[in-house]
């Protein structure tokens, strides 16, 4: 293991996390069975008064977990000095059997908490408790999903020794690598850069009629995160090889680093951010009409319309600046 | 419906404005100092009338108060307000009910703020400031002009004539001037019902006959009064339209066909 001030953070932040998740789905459980807002009895006031402050707590714990995932990043990236090989993330989430599948759990994560935020910030503007079970109930899935990342990142830092010798980047995210990266890499970047402008063209005309008309949410949730999938497919594909300006360099991380701006924060955080929003837009349509929720849900989703088109507006406009102003050209 | 007791009440209908189903309030719940102080209190409180919470000290009445005034939440039970404060909650009508006890402290504090008026036992004016000010604090949270309510805080004052020490410390004013303060300061947010602890505990006959005659004159103007006093002077008024005496916490007598 390396001793590094970031990596005891995110250990111990990962424990804690852990810890009052498995303590709110204790509680969630108790609240699934046995809550019943009509009852005057002492366990549902003394439930009633308890899920503010574990509301409060939750809430603190997964905007933890979003940060978390840009402190893993980072860390790998620091780290990347110590591992021969290694010239960014990439080397260092390759040192050992757990780095990338860690990387995938914590981005699942993150999406989850996000989705978390979204339901508890318009479960606690609502005076009925709307989506109490329905906040609980998702913890089913959070808790062991957040635990299991604990497992990861405990066997990953763990298993962090300064005599492996890793695989670059260029090597891991090369066209010829066999696996998910290898592939991704070669997808064709002429049909990629269609689909991923179509993509942005398409989230934006159906954001924009779902907040002026308020129909058609499920479609714009849908292409939100379709248009995800797609970005982080593109990123790889050809976006990242407009920053390096070389034609086979299709590294995600080295972005992330100052020889380019750390534009790759800003990249990432716009497609998480924007992905979480217009999600969450979709999840919370069918509350959109049930009791206090009514007058609630619509303002929150209008909120949630403008925050994932201004996310996918910043991504897409840095890639299409960095596309015109690239001394690489491709396809030609 | 109409009073009974001869009063210069206006005729209004009457219906039930505050509802209490079993209500229980402990302290140090599951301790071994645990200490019930309300128990198992069922009651219906109508609009407009004047109701007073008898009983000797420890008896549970202004435990009572503070539960019903969303001061503090009983332990079980519900408490139910229709036509109070309703409309401070996204999407309902005024004539809604509205059960209290379950409500987000978000939206308690706004029918707080806006339903009820509090008299206290002993007053409780900040000490330092003018009587303007102490008359126009309990506005300052709900974001209405300032204009609007420094006009109101002064028409309170001249109509408990003590419009003269409008810009006197609070700490200057006689006892009698001092309640008539902490009243006018009960009606700034201009309240459906008024709740009133002990209210003529430190005052003599003369002030306490005056209070009277201003809760007859909230009567009058259609406000739900709800007075905890040991003090026969309260509870034996003609105004008074229901006496509820309690003793250990429960009602031992409720007394609404007064």
């Amino acid at each position: 293991m390396i001793l590094q001030p970031a990596v005891l953070a995110l250990l111990v932040g990962s424990l804690l996390t852990s810890f009052m998740l498995l303590y709110a789905l204790c509680y969630g459980i108790r609240i699934l069975a046995r809550w019943n807002i009509k009852s005057g009895s002492e366990l549902q006031l003394t439930l009633e008064r308890r899920t503010y402050l574990i509301s409060t707590i939750l809430s603190y714990t997964m905007a933890f977990q979003l940060l978390s995932l840009f402190l893993f990043i980072y860390t790998a990236d620091h780290l990347h000095s110590q591992f021969s090989g290694a010239m960014c993330a990439a080397g260092t989430l390759n040192v050992n059997a757990f780095g990338y599948p860690l990387l995938i759990m914590k981005i699942v994560n993150f999406m989850f908490s996000g989705l978390w935020l979204i339901i508890s910030h318009a479960d606690t503007r609502g005076y009925d408790y709307p989506l109490i079970k329905f906040k609980y109930a998702l913890l089913i899935v959070i808790a062991p999903l957040v635990i299991l990342e604990t497992f990861f990142l405990f066997e990953y830092f763990l298993g962090l020794h300064a005599d492996v010798i890793t695989s670059c980047c260029g090597s891991l995210f090369s066209i010829d690598k066999p696996g998910i990266s290898g592939d991704l890499a070669a997808l064709p970047s002429g049909p990629m850069e269609t689909a991923f402008f179509s993509g942005m063209a398409l989230t934006f005309a159906s954001g924009l009629y779902f907040y002026c008309k308020g129909k058609g949410g499920y479609i714009f949730s849908a292409l939100s995160f379709l248009t995800f999938a797609i970005s982080v497919a593109a990123l790889i594909s050809f976006i990242c090889l407009y920053f390096y300006e070389l034609p086979t360099h299709h590294c995600p991380f080295c972005i992330l680093q100052k020889e380019y701006g750390y534009v790759g924060y800003i990249l990432y955080i716009a497609l998480l951010g924007g992905g979480v929003a217009g999600i969450g837009t979709g999840v919370l349509l069918p509350m959109r009409n049930s009791g206090s929720m009514a007058r609630v849900v619509p303002s929150l989703q209008r909120r949630l319309i403008a925050t994932n088109l201004l996310l996918y507006l910043v991504f897409t406009l840095i890639v299409s600046c960095r596309m015109i102003f690239s001394s690489l050209i491709l396809g030609k | 419906m109409e009073s009974g007791d001869g009063g210069t009440r206006c005729r209004h209908e009457v219906v039930s404005v505050i509802r209490l189903l079993h209500v229980t309030k402990s302290f140090n719940t599951g301790k071994s100092n645990q200490f019930t102080a309300v128990q198992d209190v069922s009651l219906e409180i109508e609009s407009g009338r004047v109701t007073v919470l008898k009983g000797p000290s420890g008896s549970g009445k202004t435990t009572l108060l503070t539960l019903i005034g969303c001061m503090a939440r009983p332990t079980s039970g519900r408490i139910m307000l229709r036509a109070i404060g309703s409309s401070a909650l996204p999407g309902m009508e005024e004539a809604d009910e509205v059960e209290i006890t379950s409500l987000p402290e978000r939206f308690l504090t706004g029918i707080r703020r806006t339903a009820f008026g509090f008299i206290f036992q002993h007053f409780n004016l900040v000490r330092g400031i003018t009587v303007l000010e102490n008359v126009m604090l309990p506005a300052y949270p709900t974001g209405e002009g300032r204009g609007a309510v420094h006009g109101r805080a002064l028409k309170l004052l001249e109509i408990f004539n003590i419009s003269r020490h409008a810009h006197s410390r609070v700490d200057l004013l006689s006892g009698g001037e001092i309640q008539r303060v902490a009243i006018a300061r009960a009606l700034i947010n201009n309240p459906s019902v008024i709740i009133a602890d002990e209210p003529t505990a430190h005052l003599d006959t003369k002030l306490s006959g005056e209070f009277m005659e201003i809760i007859g004159n909230f009567k009058a103007e259609g406000k739900t009064i709800l007075i905890a006093s040991h003090d026969p002077l309260v509870h034996d008024s003609a105004l008074v339209d229901m006496v509820v005496e309690m003793r250990d916490g429960r009602i031992i007598q409720d007394g609404s066909g007064r």
